[in-house]
């Protein structure tokens, strides 16, 4: 793969698709500068090691750079790559660690049911300033890292890299209502170790 | 969902039967990231803001949720700080050029 850019570089996702797939000289580097990013971070998030993350990353690549002429569309492009890389990063139980269930019950505030409920500190009315955000974003990458595989991978495409119902479910083959569960009970669960972090601050 | 915060545990909620109430508690459950992105139907979001509007505890639960679901959304917006360390990247990358040159010589391109 020559190293050269391509030159005038492709502005729309339709000529770096025809151009990656007449094997245009530099055509497929600015593709991996395109998309590589968003694949990597994805792998770190998923995988949680570095090491891992690098082989689904060179691995979806790799698939990419043989299998892109089977994608006619240049929109799917996108949930393609994600539906290699998430393949790559489920396969093995040691990249995303052990599977397990994440119920409704416990996320109901104490007594929710029986209208009876004690005051919720709303951390979201803290200070919104920038040392409060980083804080934010470091606690919540924690606490993605917490989640079972099967509820994270949801969150990451659909919440984090914005792929919609419809296209993360095409990614993970899955039903759009698998998608829509997994993803809210994700986000309960994000909200409870946030809660858990933030409650006495913002009592 | 507006509406003046009233005291804990909304008499509202508790006027419902119990098992209209535990009913109604699982369904918002079940149903409160569309209530927060507001893809939840027209007359459920009325109902819930009618027994629940007034009730911190929900709102409270309501807004950090919100806040949560928001503040994924920046982790992958462009300019968000990422994971990605540089040298990692770099390297991954020349990874594939290598990987793509062998493949090209394997199928003679």
């Amino acid at each position: 793969m020559p190293r050269e850019p391509i030159s005038p570089a492709p502005s729309s996702d339709q000529e770096l698709l025809a151009a990656v797939n007449a094997r245009h000289p530099g055509a497929f580097d600015a593709f991996v500068q395109r998309y590589g990013r968003r694949l990597f971070a994805f792998g770190l998030r998923m995988c949680g090691h570095r090491e891992d993350a690098e082989d689904v990353f060179q691995e979806t690549l790799l698939k990419a750079y043989q299998g892109l002429s089977r994608v006619k569309d240049p929109g799917a492009v996108r949930t393609w790559l994600f539906r290699v890389a998430s393949n790559q990063c489920l396969m093995s139980r040691r990249k995303a660690g052990p599977g397990r269930e994440i119920p409704l019950e416990p996320f109901k505030p104490e007594g929710f049911e029986e209208g009876e409920m004690a005051e919720i500190p709303d951390w979201s009315r803290l200070p919104d300033d920038h040392a409060f955000q980083a804080e934010l974003r470091q606690a919540l990458e924690g606490a993605i890292r917490e989640l079972p595989p099967e509820y994270r991978i949801v969150l990451l495409l659909r919440d984090v890299e914005g792929l919609s119902t419809r296209e993360a479910a095409e990614a993970l083959e899955l039903g759009e209502g698998a998608v829509k569960m997994r993803l809210h009970r994700a986000r309960l669960a994000l909200r409870e170790r946030l809660a858990e972090r933030y409650q006495e601050v913002a009592a | 969902m507006k509406g003046d915060i009233g005291r804990p545990g909304d008499e509202r909620l508790r006027a419902l039967s119990p098992e209209e109430r535990r009913a109604f508690c699982h369904e918002v459950m079940e149903r409160l990231s569309d209530l927060v992105e507001g893809e939840a139907p027209e007359d459920f979001c009325a109902r819930v803001d009618e027994i629940l509007g007034r009730c911190q505890p929900f709102l409270a639960y309501r807004n950090t949720l919100e806040a949560t679901i928001q503040a994924t959304h920046r982790l992958g917006r462009p300019g968000a700080p990422d994971p990605v360390d540089e040298e990692a990247f770099t390297r991954c990358v020349e990874r594939v050029r290598r990987a793509v040159a062998i493949a090209d010589r394997d199928t003679g391109c």
